[in-house]
């Protein structure tokens, strides 16, 4: 009796010990093989987070043929990101943002793909992903991205089968490089600036209980620009610039790797495609001649590139091997009632 | 004794010390893949597991690629056994917009092909130093509005070196450089393109020694608006063979080369100083070289922006021109124009006589003028584009007596 609080004690030291995020690993050049080695789940087969690993959700997300997407942001005990009102908040050394890919398989279950790492490492964001073995129970490094054959999962398209490219390391930088860095994307106050339902099943706006759990400086948030793409309650053309935002604002902006494009889709670019002629478009380019055409969807480069899932002519360039039809739909109508 | 020890220790310091050194400077790795059954993984792992200095080495075979490659680490060689031996072959390329993609500096591809890639063969963006050697890049079943845009592809890139290249079949420019800067293109072998050799928005390109036949058009030198990097300046094309660039234009509508007529030996569009001399430009049925500004169909207004839509400082001399314009390519605008105006007489030379509004009525400022010089016996015409405008008759002038100021010679490019 007299010693069960030491004997106490030793187990909770040791449990929290195992249990933690490495955070040594995080900033380790050496990536390791499994992802179960930084410990960033309890569970990782239901993904559930560990200690100070926080899931989040985007307003409006980058499509990936359907998949469901599991985000978390970890900073390490004490560290705080530092606000940005424009841009993806200023993350501490140490931070890791994490993003598992799954389907809804027909008879309930869930498949996981992948599970993609940016780590804050000292000298950058290092971006890695890692392909799940389900049968193993983890998930493995796949620095040369793996092709993974998917049946069975339920997506609103019809197709029985999915030929789901996990990105090598260097196509996690086409879309994450800005300027000569690869950078976070979704963690822009514009994104994130929504209600989220966490474990105690109570709502808070994102933004307030990242700070309210002090992984956020504290900061006054304005950023409305952006909305659910697909919620027909808010203007059709805030829908539509925030689709384009997401999904190739992040390449196609001056610092991106369309940058030579010079088409630049970002929310707030004022020049967005409208009589935009192709320079190095080729076959991308339809036999059309703009970007886009006000009035005329079947004028419009911007949505043929939607439209078609061959390798040099779809947009984006990586990522889907499906057409995102409710996008489609989106833009269609949006570029038919442009003037 | 103590003098052979003192030695011993000072031996074995500098021994220690040659190692480190030996180390650091030498220890670049050869790492030899050659082709197997997971060509796309083994190899992409390769190049993204390279350390800077490190040589990828490829071996005799053929590669079949499903997905795109890539390289982001600098200081990387790329080195096949030679572009008829060692085959990277994307014909059942299932994902990527290209073949190949490199984004760092200093690499060096040498002697490996490129065959039948979905999109561009080989893209290089943001590179400096780019060095492509003996590559050769190739859609094999001909030309075809349904090949790749680009065989080889550097854009946003410094100090471009492309020697001894060979590319084929490209459904817009067989070798193409874009927004780049200190470029040189030699020894090269562009056919069956719609543009053989293309310099676009760049700055700073010597283009010699390189035959383009077959093409649509053989070399074009472009300046395009609305661009992060417009304004180009400084090429100089010469001691090329440009020649029977007489294939109808296959690219994909919409695209500027599109409007290239069937053969066109050069053109020079919306460029400065500009200097093409002791080229070889052979047998083209519309047009020897053309000079043009850039015309928009919708009439954009550039006054405003940075872009100056119109070549000036242009110097040809010493070039030979035979056989152009015996069949010109009436689909094309700038072709049926000038059949009409010229009335069925091509010329070798044109230069569409475009100018700003203020120069039209002030005259061209003299460093600005066009210089044609010891180019034998050519037909030469250049448009009056009011006259022209205006239905009034003498619309093409043929004297090229205004032309003869001496020429001033471009500095050749030097790569850093």
């Amino acid at each position: 009796m007299k010693h069960r609080p030491l004997f106490f004690f030793i187990l909770l030291f040791i449990s929290s010990k195992t249990l933690a995020v490495n955070d040594h690993l995080i900033l380790s050049d050496d990536a390791p093989k499994r992802l179960s080695e930084y410990n960033f789940f309890l569970d990782p087969i239901k993904q559930l987070p560990n200690e100070h690993v926080v899931p989040y959700d985007l307003i409006t997300a980058l499509f990936s043929d359907y998949t469901d997407k599991h985000r978390f942001v970890y900073v390490p005990n004490g560290m705080t990101a530092e606000y940005n009102n424009e841009e993806v908040f200023d993350f501490p050394i140490g931070a890791a943002l994490i993003k598992t890919f799954s389907y809804q398989e027909a008879d309930g279950g869930q498949l996981l793909l992948e599970t993609r790492l940016l780590l804050h490492k000292h000298d950058g964001w290092d971006a890695l992903t890692y392909v799940w073995d389900i049968n193993r129970g983890d998930a493995y490094l796949a620095l040369g991205g793996k092709t993974i054959d998917v049946r069975n999962v339920i997506t609103p398209s019809d197709s029985d089968y999915i030929r789901y490219r996990a990105p090598n390391k260097n196509q996690c930088k086409e879309c994450h490089l800005k300027n000569d860095a690869v950078e976070p994307i979704g963690p822009k106050p514009r994104n994130i600036n929504k209600l989220f339902v966490y474990k105690d099943d109570l709502e808070r706006n994102q933004i307030d209980h990242w700070t309210a759990i002090e992984i956020l400086q504290e900061k006054n948030y304005s950023y409305d620009r952006m909305v659910n793409a697909f919620d027909n309650s808010y203007d059709l053309n805030l829908r539509a610039r925030s689709y384009l935002d997401i999904n190739c604002g992040h390449c196609h902006s001056p610092e991106g790797s369309a940058s030579s494009s010079g088409l630049y889709l970002s929310v707030d670019d004022q020049d967005f495609g409208v009589f935009k002629k192709p320079v190095a478009a080729g076959r991308g380019s339809g036999g059309l001649s703009y970007s886009i055409v006000p009035g005329y969807p079947e004028q419009s480069i911007l949505l043929y590139r939607m439209l078609s899932n061959e390798p040099d002519v779809m947009m984006p360039e990586s990522g889907r091997t499906m057409m995102h039809e409710e996008a489609i739909e989106l833009v269609s109508e949006w570029i038919t009632e442009m003037k | 004794m103590r003098l052979v020890n003192y030695l011993k220790k000072e031996f074995h310091i500098i021994l220690i010390a040659s190692c480190i050194g030996f180390t650091a400077t030498v220890f670049s790795e050869v790492i030899i893949i050659p082709p197997s059954e997971n060509s796309q993984e083994r190899l992409q792992e390769a190049l993204i597991l390279a350390n800077p200095g490190d040589i990828v080495q490829l071996t005799s075979g053929v590669y079949s690629l499903e997905d795109s490659l890539s390289l982001d680490i600098d200081n990387i060689t790329i080195n096949g056994d030679g572009h008829e031996y060692t085959i990277l072959d994307f014909s059942n390329q299932k994902s990527g917009a290209q073949g190949l993609l490199v984004t760092s500096d200093n690499v060096t591809l040498k002697d490996f092909a490129v065959l039948d890639a979905k999109g561009d063969a080989i893209k290089v963006k943001g590179s400096d130093g780019i060095s492509f050697i003996n590559v050769r890049t190739e859609w094999s079943g001909g030309p075809k509005p349904t090949n790749g845009a680009y065989g080889l592809y550097p854009v946003e890139s410094k100090n471009v070196l492309i020697d001894g290249c060979i590319a084929i079949g490209a459904s817009d420019a067989g070798i193409y450089v874009g927004q780049s800067e200190n470029i040189i293109v030699r020894n090269s072998i562009a056919k069956f393109n719609v543009a053989g050799i293309e310099i676009e928005n760049s700055y700073y390109a010597d283009v010699y020694a390189n035959t383009a036949v077959d093409n649509t058009g053989g070399i074009l030198v472009f300046d395009l608006p609305g661009l992060p990097q417009q304004g180009g300046h400084d090429v100089r094309v010469f001691g090329n063979l440009i020649k029977d660039n007489n294939t109808d234009n296959f690219a994909p509508e919409g695209n500027i080369v599109g409007e290239v007529p069937r053969g066109t030996g050069i053109i020079i569009m919306a460029n400065s100083n500009i200097e093409i001399f002791d080229n070889e430009i052979q047998d083209h049925e519309t047009i020897g070289i053309a000079i043009v500004s850039y015309i928009s169909d919708d009439s954009v207004d550039f006054s405003g922006t940075d872009y100056y839509p119109h070549p000036k400082s242009v110097q040809i001399h010493d070039n030979s021109i035979s056989q152009s314009g015996y069949n010109p390519d009436l689909d094309k605008d700038i072709a049926s124009i000038l059949f009409d105006i010229s009335e069925g007489t091509m010329p070798d030379i044109f230069w569409d006589g475009v100018l700003p509004f203020r120069q039209i009525v002030f005259g061209q400022p003299d460093a600005e003028k066009l210089i044609l010089k010891n180019n034998g016996s050519i037909n030469f015409a250049v448009m009056n584009p009011i006259r022209y405008m205006l239905s009034l008759p003498n619309q093409l002038n043929r004297d090229q007596s205004e032309y003869t100021k001496d020429i001033q010679p471009l500095s050749p490019v030097i790569i850093d």
